[in-house]
C-alpha cells in the first residue's frame, strides 16, 4: 500500500515537472521572438538600420479607384496608408513587406500592394492599400519588414494607426465612397 | 527524493563541467572548427559536383559528433562510470581503446538524433544558403538540393542502387578494418556511413514527398474524401460538425500534445539512451543486470541485450560450428545482422533501460534537461537583443560566430548532464540490485559508485524502503 502510494506520488511529481518544463520551453521559445520590434507613431519618423520610415496619412473608403478607373468595391473597408521611407544610410532601405495587425488578426496588403523601398540618398512615398473587416479594426497597427527568403533576426517597424475603441465607429462611418491611392513618388533627400 | 535527484543532476553537472571546462571547451572548439571548415569546403566543392558537397557535408557532422563523443567519454571518465566494471572486464570493449570504433558504433544513433530533432535540416539549410549566396537564386549551377531532388523524383532506381552499393562497400571496408586493424580504414568507414545516412535522410525526404504527391493523385484518395464527406453529412443530421471536431482534435494533437511528447519528453530520453552507448556495452549489460536486481556475478557472456553479436551467437549456438555452404550463409547473415546488432539495436535497448529508472528520476532529468535548453534559448535571445535586428547579409556573415558563443556555453553542459544522468541511472539500478539481493550485498556492501554529490543518505533510505 505504502509502495503504491509512493509510486503514485512519484508519477505525479514527474508529471508536474514535465508540465513546468513544457511551460518553460514554450515561454523561452526563440522562434516566437525572431525579430526586433521598432515602435513608432503616426507623423513621427521611426529609425531603422538603413534609414527612417514615417506614416503620414490614413484614409478609408469602400470603392477603390486606381489608374483612373474603378478597380474594386468592398463590403468591408479599404484602408490607404501613406508611408515615406528615407534611405539615410549607405545601403538601400528595404521594408518591402507590409501588413496590418489587430490583436491576433493580420491583414496582408491588397493584391500586390507592398511596403516601401528607397535607394541610398533618396526617399520614396507610397500608398499601401489594405482591405479590412470593419468589425476588426481595433488598435490597428501597420507592420513593415523585409521580405527575405533567408532567415535572420531582423527589424520590423510597428506603427499604431490611432484607431481605438473610442473612435472606431467614427472610422467606420467615414469609410464610405471612393478612395484613390497615389502612384509612388521618389525624390532626393534634401 | 525528488529534491535529491534534482540536486544530484544539477550539482554534479555543474561540478563535472567546471572541472573539465578547459579540456571540453578545447575539444568542442576543435569539433566546431572542423565542422565549419568542412562546411565551407563543401560549398566550394559544389563547383565540381554536388555529390562531393554531400560527402564533405557528412564530414562536418563527423567532426561535430567526434567532439560530442570525446566530451561524453571525458565526463564519463571523470564520473567513474567505467570503474563500475570489475577489473578484468574493463578493456574488453573495443570502443574504449579506439575513438574510431566508438564513432563507427555510435554514428548511426547520433546522426539519427540530429536528423530527428532538426539539426541535420538546420545544417542542410545553412549549406543551401551558402550555395545560394555563391551561385545566386537563379543560377543553373546544380546544388545538393537540386541533385537530390532530381535523383529522388526522376532516377529513384539509381538512388536505391546507390544506397545498396554504398552499404555493401561500407560493410566490406568494415570487415577489412576489423581484420587488418588499420585505423585509416576505420575513418573511411565512418565517413561512408555518415554519407550513407545523410543520403538516406535528405534523399528519403524527397522520396517521401514524391510518394505523397503520387498518392494524392490516386483514386483511393478520392474514395477516402467521398467517405469523409458522407460521414460529415451523416453527422450533420444530428447537428454535429464532424470536420470541425476532427480539425480541432488534430490541431490539439499537432500544436499541444506532439510538441510536448517530442521536445519535452522524447528528446531528453532519446539523447540519454544514445549517450549511454558511448560508455560501452559492458556498462549497459551491467546496468541491465542491476535493473533486474541481479548481481554482476550473474552475467553470462552473450546473454544480455547489449552483448556483441558474436557473443550472442556463441551463447545461443548448440552443437559444432557450421561448415561449407552453411558457414558461408552464416557469414553473410553475420555481416548483415551483426551490423544491426552492433549499431541499431543497442540504442533501442538503451532507451528501454533508461526508461526504467523510475518516474522521479525521469521527471527530474527532463526538468534539468529542459532548464539547460531554456538557458540556451535565453542566451540566444540575449545575443539577439544585444546585437539587434539586421539584414540577412549581416547574419550570413556573423551567424556562425553568434551560434558558436551560444553552443560552446550550452552544448558541453548538456553533454555533461547526459553523463551525470546516466551515472545516476546506474546508481539507482545498483541500489535496486543491492535491495533485492541482500546476500550478495554482504559480500560487497555497496556498489563501487564514486558519488560526487552527497546523495548517499538519500539513496540508502530509498533502498531501505
Amino acid at each position: 500500500m505504502r509502495m503504491a502510494q509512493s509510486r503514485l506520488v512519484g508519477v505525479l511529481a514527474a508529471i508536474a515537472l514535465v508540465v513546468v518544463s513544457t511551460i518553460g520551453l514554450r515561454l523561452s521559445d526563440p522562434e516566437e521572438q525572431k525579430f526586433e520590434v521598432i515602435n513608432g507613431v503616426v507623423g513621427e519618423p521611426a529609425k531603422v538600420n538603413n534609414g527612417e520610415v514615417t506614416v503620414t496619412e490614413l484614409r478609408v473608403g469602400t470603392i477603390l479607384k486606381q489608374f483612373g478607373r474603378i478597380q474594386d468595391s468592398t463590403d468591408g473597408m479599404f484602408m490607404v496608408i501613406r508611408v515615406t521611407g528615407a534611405a539615410t544610410g549607405p545601403r538601400p532601405l528595404e521594408l518591402n513587406a507590409a501588413r496590418l495587425l489587430s490583436g491576433d488578426l493580420r491583414y496582408e496588403g491588397y493584391q500586390s500592394s507592398s511596403g516601401v523601398h528607397a535607394e541610398p540618398g533618396f526617399e520614396t512615398t507610397v500608398d499601401v492599400v489594405f482591405e479590412v473587416a470593419p468589425a476588426h479594426i481595433d488598435d490597428l497597427t501597420l507592420e513593415l519588414g523585409s521580405n527575405e527568403v533567408l532567415r535572420g533576426y531582423q527589424q520590423r517597424v510597428r506603427i499604431k494607426l490611432g484607431i481605438t475603441p473610442a473612435n472606431m465607429e467614427q472610422w467606420r462611418t467615414t469609410a464610405r465612397g471612393l478612395i484613390e491611392p497615389m502612384t509612388d513618388t521618389t525624390r532626393a533627400i534634401p | 527524493m525528488l529534491w535529491t535527484e534534482l540536486r544530484v543532476l544539477i550539482v554534479d553537472t555543474g561540478r563535472v563541467w567546471w572541472r573539465l571546462l578547459p579540456i571540453i571547451m578545447g575539444v568542442y572548439l576543435l569539433g566546431w572548427l572542423g565542422s565549419e571548415l568542412s562546411l565551407r569546403v563543401a560549398v566550394i566543392l559544389g563547383d565540381i559536383s554536388p555529390w562531393l558537397t554531400l560527402i564533405m557535408f557528412a564530414f562536418s557532422f563527423v567532426c561535430t559528433l567526434a567532439a560530442a563523443i570525446v566530451i561524453l567519454t571525458l565526463a564519463g571518465r571523470e564520473l567513474g562510470i567505467r570503474q563500475l566494471l570489475p577489473e578484468d572486464e574493463r578493456e574488453i570493449d573495443d570502443r574504449d581503446t579506439s575513438i574510431i570504433r566508438l564513432l563507427g558504433i555510435t554514428l548511426l544513433p547520433f546522426l539519427g538524433m540530429y536528423a530527428a530533432f532538426g539539426q541535420v535540416a538546420e545544417a542542410a539549410q545553412r549549406l543551401i544558403t551558402q550555395q545560394w549566396i555563391r551561385y545566386g537564386f537563379l543560377s543553373d549551377q546544380q546544388t545538393v538540393l537540386g541533385a537530390l531532388y532530381d535523383m529522388a523524383t526522376k532516377h529513384l532506381g539509381w538512388l536505391v542502387t546507390m544506397l545498396v552499393g554504398i552499404y555493401v562497400v561500407r560493410r566490406l571496408l568494415d570487415f577489412l578494418a576489423e581484420r587488418t586493424g588499420l585505423r585509416i580504414l576505420g575513418i573511411v568507414v565512418v565517413l561512408i556511413e555518415a554519407f550513407f545516412l545523410l543520403l538516406v535522410v535528405t534523399g528519403g525526404i524527397r522520396v517521401l514527398q514524391t510518394f505523397g504527391v503520387w498518392l494524392n493523385d490516386r483514386a483511393v484518395m478520392q474514395w477516402l474524401a467521398a467517405i469523409k464527406n458522407a460521414l460529415a453529412d451523416l453527422f450533420a443530421v444530428f447537428k454535429i460538425d464532424l470536420p470541425e471536431i476532427l480539425t480541432r482534435i488534430w490541431t490539439f494533437i499537432t500544436d499541444t500534445i506532439w510538441p510536448v511528447l517530442v521536445d519535452v519528453i522524447a528528446q531528453p530520453m532519446l539523447w540519454l539512451a544514445v549517450a549511454a552507448l558511448v560508455f560501452g556495452s559492458r556498462v549497459l549489460s551491467l546496468a541491465e543486470l542491476w535493473r533486474k536486481g541481479q548481481p554482476y556475478a550473474a552475467r553470462v557472456p552473450g546473454a544480455t541485450a547489449f552483448a556483441r553479436y558474436r557473443e550472442k551467437r556463441a551463447f545461443r549456438r548448440l552443437g559444432p560450428p557450421p561448415k561449407g555452404v552453411r558457414l558461408a550463409a552464416a557469414r553473410i547473415q553475420e555481416a548483415f545482422f551483426g551490423d544491426i546488432d552492433d549499431k541499431y539495436l543497442p540504442a533501442l535497448h538503451a532507451l528501454r533501460l533508461v526508461l526504467r529508472a523510475g518516474p522521479i528520476f525521469l521527471g527530474a532529468y527532463i526538468f534539468v534537461y529542459s532548464l539547460v535548453i531554456i538557458l540556451g534559448n535565453y542566451l540566444e535571445m540575449s545575443i539577439n537583443w544585444l546585437v539587434g535586428g539586421h539584414e540577412i547579409q549581416f547574419w550570413v556573415r556573423w551567424e556562425p560566430v553568434f551560434a558558436l558563443i551560444q553552443d560552446a556555453l550550452i552544448e558541453p553542459v548538456r553533454l555533461c548532464l547526459l553523463a551525470v544522468a546516466f551515472r545516476r541511472c546506474l546508481e539507482l539500478f545498483a541500489l535496486r540490485s543491492a535491495a533485492s539481493t541482500p546476500v550478495q550485498i554482504e559480500a560487497r556492501p555497496e556498489p563501487q559508485v564514486p558519488a560526487m554529490a552527497s546523495a548517499g543518505s538519500g539513496l540508502r533510505a530509498e533502498a531501505g524502503s
